[in-house]
Formats: C-alpha cells, structure tokens, sequence
C-alpha cells in the first residue's frame, strides 16, 4: 500500500475531519454521489444500444428488454439508481437543512448543492422523455406546455425551436451530455468546498477523512446491493408508444408532487410548484441568519415544505388521472 | 435587510420570467394522426386532425433540417375536425420531419407529427422498424406491455453473486471500521 500511497498522493486523504462525520448522516452526500455514478456507468451502456430517433426510439427500448437480457438488467439498475439518487439527495438536503450546513461559510456550499438538485430533476425528467412511451409523450407535452410560458428560457424546449434536430434528440443530448457535464461541474465546485470549509460536524474529536471512506464505501456498497437487487425483483415497465394528444398516465412518483400542484392549479399551479420549492432553497441562507427573527420560521418552513411535497405525491399517487393540456 | 431585499428582487424577477415575459398560447392545441409516419418523397399521405379551434384555417407544413415547406391548407370543422391528403414534395430530402399545424392568421403552432421521409420509389416498410406496435393505437393505454423479456441464467446469477458481494465486502468494511 505504500507503493501505491505515495505514487498516488493518498497521503493527501489524512485531513481531520470531525469524528462525528464518521456517521451515516454525514454521509448522504457521497451515497447519492455512488447512485449517481451508477446511473453514469449504466447510462453510458444504454447509449450504445438506444436510438434517439423519435421513430425508433420505444423500438429501441422494446429491442433492449426482449433480446438484451444484459442490458435490460442495466437499464432496471439505471431507473431504479435514478429514483435511489431522488430519495438520497433529499435526505441529504433534510439532514444538511436540520443541522444548518448552509450558515455561514458554507452559503456557496448550499447554493451548489440547490443547483445539483435541479440537476437531478432535469436529468431525470429528460431520462424519462427518452423511452417515448405514453408516459414520455405525455411528460414531453407538459414540458412543451409549460415553455411556452417561460419566454426565451423556455425556447429550447419547444419543438420548433430547431428545424434540424427533433426534439427527442434535443432531449438526449441534454441527457446525455449537456447536464451531465453541468453536474460534473458542479459537483466538483461541491466537493472542493466541502474540503475547504470542512464538514458541518461539531465536536472536537477529530478522525481522517480516510477513515471516514471506509464505513462510506461499505453504505455506498449497500446501496448499490439494494438498488441492484430491487432491479433484479422488479424490472422497469414499458408503456406502449406513446400517442400524442392525449392523458392517460401521471408521472414518475419523483414528478407527482408537481402534478398535485398542476391538478390544483392548472399550468400555472405546475410552473410555480418547483419555483416555490427551489425558490425557498435558495433563500434559506440569506433567510435563516444566527440572530435573525426569520431563523425559526425558515426551520419551521421547511419541515412543512417536506410535509408538504410528501403529502402531496402521496395525493397524486392516489387521485385517478387527470386531464391537464387537452 | 439587504438580504430581504435581494429574495423579494430574485422572486419578483423569477415571478416576471415565468408569468409575465412569456407568450400566452394564442390557440389550444389539436390533436394530429398520420396515416403513416413513414412517408415517400413524391408520395401521399393522409392527415386526420380532431379537437381543433372550431371552423378555423390552418396551414400544413413539413419542418426539417432543409428547412420548412408548405404542404397545404385546410379549415376544420364545426367539431374541430379535419381529414386531408398532402402530398409530400418529391424534392424532399430523406431524413426526420415534423409534421406542423399552425394557425393561418398568426402561423401559432398547434400540432405537430413526427415523420420519416425515404427517398421516391422506396417501398413505406422499414425493416427494422417494427409496424405491429402501432396496431390499434388511435387510443392510448396506461398499462404496461406484456413483453416477452429476455432472461439469462448468467445474467441473473451474475447479479446474484455480485449483490451478495457488495453486501459482503460492505459488512467486512463496517467491522474492520467497528474495530478501529
């Protein structure tokens, strides 16, 4: 080991870090940091054997499931990594948000994170577009629908903002490339503050970060047993081809919370669902100052906020279909 | 109280963005069906659309890479309807189109298709697509296809043995990290 020790620079992983980090609480980050490089490895096995073209694209899927049986577990893994990455990040962000990581100097560090959360939903809301299911078309119209109302920010995502690339293309190019790359940016803006300003962890027992990687890579192994054996017991359905023009599904359960807020409030109730949410992320640091009077109602805000987002995918989940755009 | 400043300013602008800056849909949408999404350059094809604007023009157009090009005119129905038969260009390159719908008086976007265009003379059959997946399909369906899925004893004892390992590994990790 001390071979590969100094020729690798491991020395560079013996910073202290609080011993209390050594807890799976103060781990969540790098769990959904294992699920989202699953989703990076099957992603790019999918590429090989997808065919973004708006034709050929659920014959494709169709193609892998019945004649790949490799691929087909590959791809389980990658949607069931996708929704193992939602459930981990929020518990992340629930953990970091309750013992206030974002206070100061760590304002830069939320505000990064607030941004790889978007992320995820970008990558998983354009992942689920790809399939060109029932599902996918209908979750491709809403998104067409709500651009609409977003002006220039909302142009990319309308069909006829290219002559040249279908919009299944645009999808997968963003997909597969644009918010990848956007991630990968980030998170390591992510990760070098997290080295920098130190971990959020009082007490003053102090551990290395290299003890601190053992019990975090036996739960990242977990978590890819989990994720790996829920795929081989439940593989991912596929709807029939989509058909434009109409509602007959609701989202995947990540998206539901915001299809309460569309059977609620209509398109406008859909556009304002994320912009309340992420809105009130972004705010929390300024919000939620030591001293300040709004410290206690930020906290209180966004334990009902959770409650909130919970109540309401358990709300869609149940409610029959509805028609939002037709 | 700068920082109240700067969330009251930051939602205002995100407010603005969203509900103010961008263009209301002038026109609800219809619904529009190819008879075949495959088309032949020089060839026919048949456009239904249903739940359009009432008694209203519109033009048809076929988008593509080269560009935009006008196939025809039509008016619906007293119910939204229409049924017509365009002919696609016989100049029309090969490649991936968008059928487009929109309104005559402001060429508003209403519907669009995708569709393929082969060269003429090409016969409508692509062999690797598969044309049975679209029996039946003028009504949509929530539920999943009962496909036949491809299963794989090595496959399926590779995962076995490699969830077991990770669990495994996982565990030896945490004792030798217990023990520390």
């Amino acid at each position: 080991m001390t071979l590969l020790s100094s020729r690798l620079a491991l020395g560079a992983l013996d910073y202290p870090i609080p011993a209390r980090a050594n807890r799976l609480d103060f781990m969540l980050g790098a769990l959904t940091l294992a699920a989202l490089t699953v989703l990076a490895v099957t992603g790019i096995v999918l590429t090989q054997f997808f065919n973004p073209s708006p034709l050929d694209a659920h014959s494709s899927v169709q193609a892998i499931i019945t004649t790949m049986p490799l691929v087909s577990y590959l791809r389980d893994v990658h949607a069931w990594s996708a929704s193992a990455a939602v459930i981990l990040v929020f518990a992340h962000l629930s953990t970091v948000f309750w013992r206030r990581g974002y206070r100061n100097p760590r304002e830069a560090l939320w505000w990064s994170g607030v941004l790889l959360l978007a992320l995820l939903f970008g990558l998983s809301f354009t992942g689920s577009v790809l399939r060109s299911d029932q599902e996918a078309i209908e979750a491709l119209a809403h998104a067409v629908a709500g651009s609409a109302y977003m002006g220039p920010l909302g142009a990319p995502l309308q069909p006829g903002f290219s002559n040249s690339a279908p919009s299944l293309a645009r999808f997968y190019a963003m997909h597969v490339s644009i918010f990848p790359l956007l991630l990968a940016g980030l998170l390591t803006l992510h990760l070098w503050l997290i080295r920098h300003l130190g971990v959020s962890a009082s007490g003053e027992a102090r551990a290395t970060f290299r003890s601190h990687l053992r019990p975090m890579s036996a739960f990242a192994l977990f978590v890819v047993g989990v994720v790996a054996g829920v795929a081989l017991l439940w593989p991912t359905d596929l709807l029939a081809p989509g058909v434009a023009g109409f509602e007959v599904t609701k989202p995947s359960w990540a998206f539901l919370w915001i299809y309460a807020a569309e059977n609620l409030a209509g398109t406008t109730g859909m556009l304002l669902a994320p912009i309340v949410l992420f809105g009130f992320l972004a705010a929390v640091p300024l919000a939620d100052q030591p001293g300040s009077k709004l410290a206690g109602f930020t906290r209180a805000a966004g334990a009902t906020l959770l409650t909130l987002l919970v109540a309401s995918i358990v709300y869609a989940w149940i409610a029959p279909a509805q028609v939002h755009l037709h | 109280m700068a920082g109240k400043t700067m969330i009251g300013q930051a939602m205002a602008v995100m407010l603005a963005l969203v509900l103010g800056a961008g263009a209301l849909l002038a026109h609800g949408k219809g619904r529009l069906k190819l008879a075949s999404q495959h088309l032949v350059a020089g060839g026919t094809v048949e456009l239904t659309g249903s739940e359009f604007a009432k008694k209203e023009a519109f033009n048809i157009l076929l988008v593509g890479a080269s560009g935009r090009t006008k196939l025809g005119e039509v008016r619906s129905d007293g119910d939204g309807k229409f049924a017509i038969t365009v002919t696609v260009p016989p100049t029309a390159k090969p490649g991936s189109y968008r059928v487009v719908i929109e309104a005559a008086d402001d060429d508003d976007e209403v519907a669009n298709a995708d569709a393929m265009v082969m060269a003429g003379g090409s016969s409508a059959k692509v062999a690797e697509h598969d044309m049975s997946q679209h029996e039946g399909m003028d009504m949509p369906s929530r539920e999943p296809l009962k496909l036949d899925r491809a299963r794989s004893q090595i496959v399926t004892g590779g995962a076995i043995t490699a969830i077991m390992l990770a669990f495994a590994i996982g565990g030896v990790l945490l004792r030798r990290n217990g023990r520390m």
